[in-house]
């Protein structure tokens, strides 16, 4: 554990010191990535489909703060659909459009939840986004969320349809619009999937505001077990079979990586923790006091540059506020002794 | 070297960046000038999302409208679609004005923390 503790520490000290290279670096990997993915929903051989034309377009984007992401991603995804259809690519367009005339534009922070959902829905890890939200963002994600659900589903109707599209006559808009969307706004289960990402946003969100020990990781677990939940209650109602095999292992995926990220991100060492109260002319304090979790090393450094002030006759903070009203500060401070000790 | 100069400047330097310029571009203007502007755009902006969205739902249900252009009496419809757009436009707006009020609230924050490190600055 301290070896994994101190390999996350140099892990954090590298990002500090090249924060923007790294930053670079994901976002070109991170479009890369997309654009291929579009590139083999899509198929063919259009400019869009170039690798060459991939890679220079990853490049601008590694170059651009994380909110052109979307506008690139998009510019990508309309082309692919004027290459199956003028039709496809105006309607796509408009899609766009709209959203974010009417949502996205709330929310211009959570342009990556928009960008990331389409792919960990394709990859069969529909609760990553919002349980990785739910730990990060506020309420307002679940806009950006719903939005890159349902531009995938029409972008997931638009490949699987392309065949057929191409079959239909071209002047023949009202059925080929059909097809590829009139079939996502008419299917049940694009609603029930956004109404389950919402809900383990909410149950992600809400556990870790209630400030419980261990509250993200319960957060995760609950908030990826409420999205597999609620897909497969859909799965139900709608008369289609269960798919529990690739649900569970995708609820296990998220888990696992939820727990990696919250092992960054927010680390606190509950074992340790303290409990003070005291009062001044105006308030009562109730302080819950919870230490990060450190290297070993670090924490005996720290141990020892505590006992050498302590020597050096500094005085202590909670003996600076009074006596407080609940345990008494000698008896705080042995047990912290204790522990700095140990 | 004025260290506490130094770091008052730098803390000055990085609030005129990202966030915090956009919060003092947002204190340029009064209060109501800032919400007012904000609902107007918020007005195009709805305005081109309901149109949107009207031809995105005749669009997906072409077929249906075709079928059904008949029968349909367009004056209903039409009224129908005006007193949409006004609820649909004044719940947009209500909610623009209130994002906007406390975008404009936060911002005057981050300018007053701003002036007071002028302050500082021209002292020390």
């Amino acid at each position: 554990m301290t070896r994994i503790l101190e390999i996350r520490e140099k892990i954090e000290s590298f990002y500090a010191r090249a924060a923007s290279y790294v930053d670079m670096a994901l976002r070109f990997v991170l479009l890369l990535f997309l654009l291929f993915g579009m590139a083999g929903m899509f198929g063919g051989v259009s400019v869009f489909a170039n690798g060459f034309v991939i890679l220079l377009a990853s490049l601008l984007g590694a170059l651009l703060p994380f909110r052109a992401l979307p506008l690139i991603a998009g510019v990508f995804s309309v082309g692919f659909a004027f290459t199956v259809g003028v039709d496809a690519g105006l309607v796509l367009l408009l899609l766009y459009m709209t959203l974010y005339c009417l949502f996205l534009r709330f929310v211009p922070e959570d342009s990556l939840a928009f960008v990331l959902t389409p792919p960990s829905l394709a990859f069969g890890l529909p609760a990553l986004v919002p349980v990785v939200a739910g730990l990060r963002r506020r309420p307002s994600s679940i806009l950006a969320i719903a939005c890159g659900s349902f531009a995938w589903h029409v972008l997931k109707s638009l490949s699987v349809c392309s065949a057929a599209l191409s079959e239909l006559p071209a002047g023949d808009y009202a059925a080929r619009i059909r097809l590829f969307f009139g079939s996502v706004l008419s299917d049940p289960g694009v609603v029930i999937e956004i109404l389950a990402l919402a809900a383990a946003f909410i149950v992600t969100y809400g556990i870790r505001r209630t400030g419980i020990d261990h509250a993200f990781m319960v957060g995760v677990v609950l908030g990826s077990l409420t999205c597999a939940f609620f897909i497969e209650l859909g799965h139900l109602a709608l008369g289609q079979s269960f798919q529990m095999v690739s649900s569970l292992l995708g609820t296990l995926a998220v888990i696992v990586i939820g727990f990696v990220l919250q092992f960054f991100w927010f680390a606190p060492d509950f074992k340790r923790a303290e409990s003070f109260d005291f009062m001044d002319d105006d308030f009562y304090y109730y302080v819950r006091v919870v230490p990060k979790e450190r290297a070993y090393r670090r924490r005996l450094e720290s141990a020892a540059a505590f006992s050498e002030e302590a020597a050096a006759g500094e005085t202590d903070f909670l003996q600076e506020a009074g006596a407080g009203f609940g345990e008494q500060p000698e008896a705080a401070m042995t047990t912290s002794d204790e522990e700095a000790s140990s | 070297m004025n260290i506490r100069r130094i770091r008052t400047m730098t803390e000055l330097a990085r609030q005129t960046t990202g966030k915090e310029r956009a919060a003092l571009e947002i204190c340029r203007y009064n209060r109501s000038d800032y919400i007012v502007l904000q609902l107007i755009l918020s007005f195009f902006l709805t305005t081109i999302g309901f149109g949107g969205l009207f031809l995105l739902l005749v669009l997906g249900n072409m077929e249906a409208v075709m079928d059904g252009v008949d029968v349909l009496n367009l004056q209903q419809l039409g009224i129908f679609l005006v007193l949409l757009y006004a609820i649909f436009l004044a719940f947009y707006l209500v909610i623009e004005g209130h994002l906007a009020a406390k975008r404009y609230d936060q911002a005057k924050r981050v300018e007053r923390k701003y002036k007071r490190r002028l302050r500082e600055l021209s002292r020390s």
